[in-house]
């Protein structure tokens, strides 16, 4: 009977972090003509990036901002809204959410001002309280305070004032919850060969209401996200966390980068967000159980988010080193060395013969086991075919190709050479193109049609092993999933 | 349902005692030693006689929770005379550590074989909920905090992912010609400690140090239980 009416009565009902997100109209309130404040940046934002919904700037005595109608208060815009973002000053937040339930179309808020709970001084804890009363009678969900709130690249919502971000989206998804080091993740993820964007991004600040574990969960189920990257500072109910968490690992990898690594460390973070910092060694085994990916820096968040969204993951964990320079080489195979989970592959007798035959005379082949250096001799056709040669060999699960063009090796004509083969194997392949201007327009064409590209070989074995890792514990639940049936 | 001795461990207001705490873990499948409680010098070397020399001695009191400070352990005792001469000594002892100290009795139980030792701890975390620890005994937990932590439920597979995070891994299976360690055991340890934290609310914290690995087979030798 249900599900009669349901199919037949077709709701598509909004979920609550929805009105964040997929906001169709968006008021500012503390909109500002003077480029010195977050309501005039935000405006600025939104419009630069070409927000698909209605903006209505709210200030008290202005007539315009960016050729916007501006609106005195909240109460006198005539349209819905959806979504408010307070940029006003703490103790005038009260009254804006009164404005805001007393309209009664008001779902969400994003409130911008600090100087709340974080202070810890008891009045201005009381005032988020306060804020917090109204909007739960009105039914409005809160974000913030302290915050510079959340972006959707989809329909091209940004309420940060994070500066140039391009809207190139990607299937990856961001929670931080510090907003300066969430903004400089952007920026930083704008400066790669091609510029990398977030599909979605959220600034999360005092969590008087909507919190990690809700954002984490609509991440979860938003269908255009396929990989989760957070920066984490502390949580304390880290167990409800945990529970999410691993509901959504077994499908869509989780990326923390969770400071607070040395008692220092911690210590900083107290004091910076007020939430605890916790025990460290406890953060690292209980993510590795929840199939968490735990990563040290931003560089490494950055990485292996991208090799993630760009990549297949290794079926096991034999990887070959594939290099055109010895010292970059080993780097590479140092890093892996100290990684008990990945192992040099092993190559068939065949491949040995292949690459003998396509590589220079001095390349030094299958010495280490799973290495290969092919030599400052190998051009553009004998890098592809090589790569070619390894990827086929069923001993190699994924492979890390680094070179250090010569002048006589073109960067863009071997990422011509490459991108193909990259594009087509169902094996990883990570290209560490050395290195800067003379690489970059290689590193494009790579990065465009294929995978990520590294400037460093440590960083591209670090993305490596984070993907045997994250193959090892998908691999783990499958069989444990084939126990509990037989 | 919380185990009896919990309850009534509770009711008074205190910690289990060793004796409770092993008796609870043996009912969970626990591998523990025979554990006796004398109440008296005659009855220590009854039981000793029983279950044959070497023996060791315990104090039990609620109040003397670090045992070895208090002269409260007495090891390796080789017959009925020196059970009788240590069974006095460690009740003066406890009495001279803590002059308001309850003594309930003193533990007998068989000398164990030296073999390697671990540790496994539970913490209820009031972030994470019941935790469980591992690591090798002495210097690799004090010094080098060679240790793993898990969040209970544990899986057998979670158990043993935090073994082999641990250096002391290298040292359970076997170095410089040893036979390895059961390691088999040492994971049910792991998952059972974590099934007893999920079932068992009250316990803030459990203790097993040491637990002595064989190469077949391992037993705890010291359990401390926190409610």
């Amino acid at each position: 009977m249900n599900s009669y009416k349901k199919g037949k009565k077709k709701v598509v009902s909004k979920r609550s972090l929805d009105h964040f997100f997929n906001a169709e109209s968006v008021a500012v309130i503390g909109a500002s003509k003077d480029p010195g404040k977050a309501g005039n940046q935000i405006l600025k934002n939104m419009l630069a990036v070409g927000y698909q919904g209605k903006i209505y700037p709210v200030h008290p005595t202005v007539e315009k901002i960016f050729d916007l109608k501006c609106y005195p208060d909240l109460t006198s815009i005539p349209g819905k809204v959806e979504l408010i973002v307070v940029v006003i000053p703490d103790f005038g937040v009260p009254a804006v959410m009164r404005q805001a339930a007393r309209r009664g179309d008001v779902k969400a808020a994003i409130i911008i001002a600090a100087g709340f709970s974080e202070t810890k001084i008891p009045e201005r804890v009381e005032l988020e309280k306060e804020v917090l009363s109204i909007a739960k009678e009105a039914g409005i969900r809160v974000f913030g305070p302290n915050c510079v709130g959340i972006i959707n690249t989809v329909n091209h919502l940004d309420t940060t004032f994070a500066p140039n971000i391009r809207q190139s989206f990607r299937e990856v998804s961001f929670i931080s919850q510090s907003g300066a080091t969430g903004a400089s993740i952007l920026m930083f993820a704008q400066d790669q060969p091609v510029p990398f964007g977030f599909n979605k991004w959220a600034h999360v600040g005092n969590m008087s209401d909507v919190d990690i574990i809700e954002i984490l969960k609509y991440y979860g189920e938003d269908e255009k996200t396929k990989v989760i990257g957070m920066y984490m500072e502390g949580i304390e109910n880290a167990a409800d966390f945990l529970d999410e968490a691993g509901k959504i690992s077994v499908e869509k990898p989780i990326l923390i980068l969770k400071v607070g690594r040395s008692e220092i460390g911690s210590k900083a973070a107290e004091s910076h967000t007020g939430s605890l910092a916790g025990v460290d060694l406890i953060y690292d085994g209980v993510f590795r159980q929840t199939g968490i990916t735990r990563v040290m820096t931003i560089e490494e968040l950055l990485d292996t988010a991208k090799a993630f969204a760009m990549q297949p993951l290794p079926r096991g964990n034999r990887i070959c080193v594939l290099t055109e320079a010895g010292g970059p080489g080993i780097i590479c195979m140092d890093e892996i060395g100290l990684c008990p989970q990945v192992t040099m592959a092993t190559l068939s007798q065949k491949s040995v013969a292949k690459l003998e035959e396509i590589l220079p005379p001095m390349a030094i082949i299958n010495r280490p086991s799973g290495y290969i250096d092919m030599s400052a001799a190998a051009l553009e056709k004998a890098h592809r075919e090589a790569l070619e040669v390894v990827l086929a060999d069923e001993g190699v699960d994924g492979v890390i190709l680094i070179t250090v063009p010569p002048t006589f090796l073109q960067p863009t004509l071997l990422a011509r050479e490459l991108v193909e083969v990259v594009k087509n194997s169902a094996k990883p392949v990570l290209t560490c193109l050395m290195a800067g201007e003379w690489v970059k327009e290689g590193r494009i064409i790579l990065e465009e049609n294929s995978g990520p590209t590294f400037d460093l070989p440590q960083r591209a074995a670090r993305t490596m092993i984070n993907m045997v890792k994250r193959s090892n514990f998908l691999q783990r639940i499958m069989e444990e999933a084939g126990c509990n049936e037989s | 349902m919380s185990h009896e001795l919990i309850k009534k461990a509770g009711k008074e207001g205190r910690n289990l005692l060793e004796h409770e705490a092993f008796f609870l873990l043996k009912s969970a499948g626990f591998p523990v030693p025979a554990v006796y409680l004398a109440r008296s010098a005659d009855e220590a070397v009854k039981i000793a006689e029983e279950i044959g020399f070497p023996v060791v001695l315990k104090i039990v009191s609620p109040q003397i929770i670090h045992k070895t400070e208090a002269g409260g352990v007495i090891l390796n005792l080789q017959d009925s005379m020196e059970v009788r001469e240590s069974y006095q000594a460690i009740v003066a002892n406890a009495r001279q550590y803590n002059g308001d100290a309850e003594i309930t009795g003193v533990l007998v139980t068989p000398m164990s074989k030296p073999g390697l030792e671990i540790i496994v701890g539970m913490v209820r975390n009031p972030m994470f909920g019941p935790t469980v620890m591992f690591g090798l005994g002495g210097i690799f937990v004090e010094v080098f905090k060679d240790i793993a932590f898990r969040r209970a439920p544990l899986t057998k597979q979670d158990a043993e992912e935090m073994i082999k995070e641990t250096k002391g891994y290298e040292i359970l299976k076997g170095i410089r010609g040893q036979s390895p360690r059961d390691l088999e055991g040492v994971k049910e340890v792991l998952v059972k400690i974590s099934e007893l934290a999920l079932r068992e609310e009250q316990i803030k914290e459990i203790d097993l140090n040491p637990v002595v690995v064989y190469e077949e087979g391992l037993q705890i030798l010291d359990a401390r239980i926190l409610l």
